[in-house]
C-alpha cells in the first residue's frame, strides 16, 4: 500500500472528528499526500496531538476545536480552513457518535443528540463548504457513512436512521452541484478496528459477529478506510460522482 | 451525428507500480474499457494476458503495451466458447505460471423492443454477458485459491440498476445478473482471501457506444450528463485498477458506479 506519491498535493482538506479512528487515519494518510489537513472535533488534546505529528512529519496541518453537533462551530471551521489557507478543496464528513440504546429506551435528547451529531453536522458542513466551493466551481465532499445505512444492527439501529439519512445526502448534494464542478460521495466501512473496537473486551464481544457476520472474518483496519477515502478523492476517480463504496469486507451481503 | 471512434488510450499520470508483478488477465480487451484497462495495468507493473476474437486489433493493443516496455500476450478467442475458455487460462498459466488478477469484461449492447426478441437472442446474449462471467470464474478460482488468493472485477452497468436503455430489457437483464452474482460468489470466497467486486459504468466512449447498436442513444445520454460528455475509457480502468489492487483488501462484494451521477437524471 501506499505507493502513490502526493495524490492531494496542496488540496485544502476539512475533516471532522480527527481525534481518533478512521478520522485520524485519513489526516495522517492525507498529509502524508501532500494535503493542507484541517482536522477537527471535540477534544483538543488529541486533535492537537494528531495535527502536531503530522507537522513534525513534514506536514501541514491545523486543528480547530470543534463540536460539529453545533452549526455555529461547524461555520467556524470552514472560514478558519479558509482564512488560514485561502480556501477549500475537500470537505470529508466523518464525525460519529455511535451510542447503544434501544428504540424502546430512547430519549427525545438521546435521538436529537444522534441526528444532531450523526446527520445535522454533515449537512450543515457541506452548506457552509458550498459556500467557498460553488464560486470556486471546484470541489469534492466525501461522506463517511455505515454500512448500517443499509444493514441495520439491533441495539445501534437508531444511529442508522441517521447513517440511511446520509445516503440521500450524498446523492443531493452530487446531483444539485455537479454542474457547479463539485463532487459528492460516500464510502461506508463496515467493523472497523477503531472506536469501541479497540477494547478488547468489546471485541471479544462481538466475536461472533466479526467471523462470522463478515464474509473476510476480520475488522477493518483504518488504513483500509482511508485508502479508499483517498482513492475517491483523486482525480483517477472524477468520473465517480453520487457513488458509494462499500469498504465492509461484503457484510453489507450477509 | 457524424462517423466516431474511439479515442486512442493515451496515459498521462506517473506509473505507481501498483500491480506489479501481478498476472491479470482482461476479456474482451481489443477495445473499449478493456483496452484501456490492458494498456493501464501493464503501465502498472502488471502481466496482461489480453482475449478478444479480433486479433488484429489484440496485436495492434499488445504493440502498444510492449513498445512501452510493458509485458503481455494476447490470446485470440471468444469467451462463448468453451474450449477457448479453457485455452485463454492454459495459455496464461503456460506463460506466467499463476493468475492474481481476472477482469471479466466482454460484452456488448443489444437493444430490440421487447415483442421482437427471440429465444436465439436470449441464448447468444446471456452466453457472453452472463455465462461467460461465470465460466471464466469457475476457471480461475480454484488458480487463485491453490494460490493463496485473487481479486476478480467483473465490469456490468448502470444499467444493472436502473433501465435507462430504450429496449434494453435482456441487456438490464445479464447485467443485474452479473451483478448479483458477483455478491454471492463474492461471500462464497471472502474467507479464501479471493476479493471479488463490480464496477457498473455509466456512458463511456468506446466502440460499442459510439459505433455499435448504442450509438443512436449517445447523444442524447450525454446530453442529460452534468459534465455534457461521456467519460473516457480510462476513467473506468483507474477505478478498476484500484478495485484489484491490494489498496482495496477490504472491499469485496461491492459495486462501484462510474456515472457521473448519471443515475439520478
Amino acid at each position: 500500500m501506499g505507493q502513490y506519491i502526493d495524490i492531494l498535493k496542496d488540496k485544502v482538506v476539512v475533516i471532522t472528528g480527527t481525534t481518533s479512528g478512521i478520522g485520524k487515519g485519513m489526516a495522517r494518510l492525507f498529509a502524508q499526500q501532500g494535503a493542507k489537513v484541517v482536522g477537527s472535533g471535540r477534544r483538543e488534546n488529541l486533535g492537537n496531538q494528531v495535527a502536531e505529528e503530522i507537522r513534525a512529519a513534514g506536514g501541514e496541518s491545523i486543528f480547530v476545536k470543534t463540536d460539529a453537533s453545533d452549526p455555529v462551530q461547524v461555520k467556524n471551521l470552514i472560514d478558519t480552513a479558509v482564512k488560514t489557507y485561502g480556501r477549500i478543496d475537500i470537505l470529508v464528513n466523518n464525525c460519529a457518535w455511535e451510542p447503544m440504546i434501544m428504540l424502546k429506551d430512547l430519549t427525545w435528547e438521546d435521538f436529537r443528540k444522534v441526528i444532531d451529531t450523526n446527520l445535522g453536522s454533515y449537512v450543515m458542513a457541506t452548506k457552509y463548504a458550498l459556500d467557498y466551493m460553488i464560486p470556486q466551481h471546484s470541489g469534492k465532499i466525501l461522506n463517511i457513512n455505515s454500512v448500517t445505512s443499509e444493514q441495520v444492527v439491533p441495539g445501534v439501529g437508531v444511529y442508522s436512521l441517521a447513517k440511511a439519512a446520509i445516503h440521500n445526502l450524498t446523492k443531493v448534494t452530487a446531483l444539485e452541484y455537479a454542474r457547479d464542478g463539485i463532487r459528492c460521495n460516500e464510502v461506508c466501512p463496515g467493523l472497523i478496528l477503531a472506536g469501541e473496537f479497540e477494547k478488547p473486551e468489546v471485541r471479544e464481544w462481538a466475536k461472533d459477529s466479526i467471523e462470522n457476520g463478515t464474509p473476510v472474518p476480520r475488522l477493518g483496519k483504518v488504513e483500509e478506510i482511508a485508502h479508499a477515502a483517498l482513492y475517491l478523492l483523486s482525480d483517477e476517480a472524477d468520473f465517480c460522482n453520487a457513488s458509494s463504496l462499500f469498504v465492509d469486507g461484503g457484510r453489507r451481503l450477509i | 451525428m457524424g462517423v466516431r471512434k474511439e479515442a486512442e488510450v493515451v496515459l498521462t499520470r506517473p506509473s505507481a507500480n501498483r500491480l506489479k508483478d501481478k498476472v491479470v488477465l482482461i476479456t474482451g480487451a481489443t477495445s473499449g474499457i478493456g483496452k484501456a484497462c490492458a494498456i493501464l495495468f501493464a503501465y502498472e507493473g502488471a502481466k496482461v494476458a489480453i482475449c478478444g476474437r479480433r486479433k488484429e486489433k489484440g496485436e495492434a493493443v499488445l504493440k502498444q503495451i510492449r513498445d512501452s516496455g510493458g509485458e503481455g500476450i494476447f490470446i485470440q478467442a471468444d469467451v462463448t466458447v468453451e474450449e477457448d475458455c479453457q485455452r485463454i487460462v492454459r495459455e496464461t498459466m503456460d506463460a506466467y505460471g499463476r493468475i492474481d488478477c481476472l477482469f471479466n469484461n466482454a460484452g456488448r449492447l443489444i437493444t430490440k423492443p421487447t415483442v421482437e426478441l427471440t429465444r436465439q437472442d436470449w441464448e447468444d446474449f446471456t452466453n457472453l454477458d452472463c455465462y461467460s462471467y461465470l465460466r471464466m470464474m469457475q476457471l480461475v478460482l480454484p488458480i487463485m485459491e491453490a494460490q493463496g488468493g485473487g481479486s476478480i472485477v467483473n465490469d456490468t452497468s448502470l444499467a444493472a440498476l436502473d433501465n435507462q436503455i430504450p429496449g434494453g430489457a435482456l441487456y438490464c437483464f445479464t447485467k443485474a445478473g452479473v451483478n448479483h452474482m458477483t455478491h454471492c460468489i463474492a461471500v462464497e470466497y471472502c474467507k479464501k482471501n479471493i476479493r471479488i467486486n463490480n464496477v457498473m459504468p455509466g456512458l463511456i466512449a468506446t466502440e460499442m457506444t459510439l459505433e455499435g447498436p448504442g450509438a443512436e442513444g449517445y447523444d442524447y445520454i450525454q446530453s442529460l450528463l452534468p459534465v455534457g460528455r461521456a467519460a473516457d475509457p480510462l476513467e473506468v480502468a483507474y477505478p478498476v485498477l484500484f478495485l484489484l489492487s491490494d489498496e482495496a483488501s477490504y472491499i469485496s462484494g461491492a459495486s462501484l458506479l462510474i456515472d457521473y451521477a448519471q443515475r439520478g437524471y
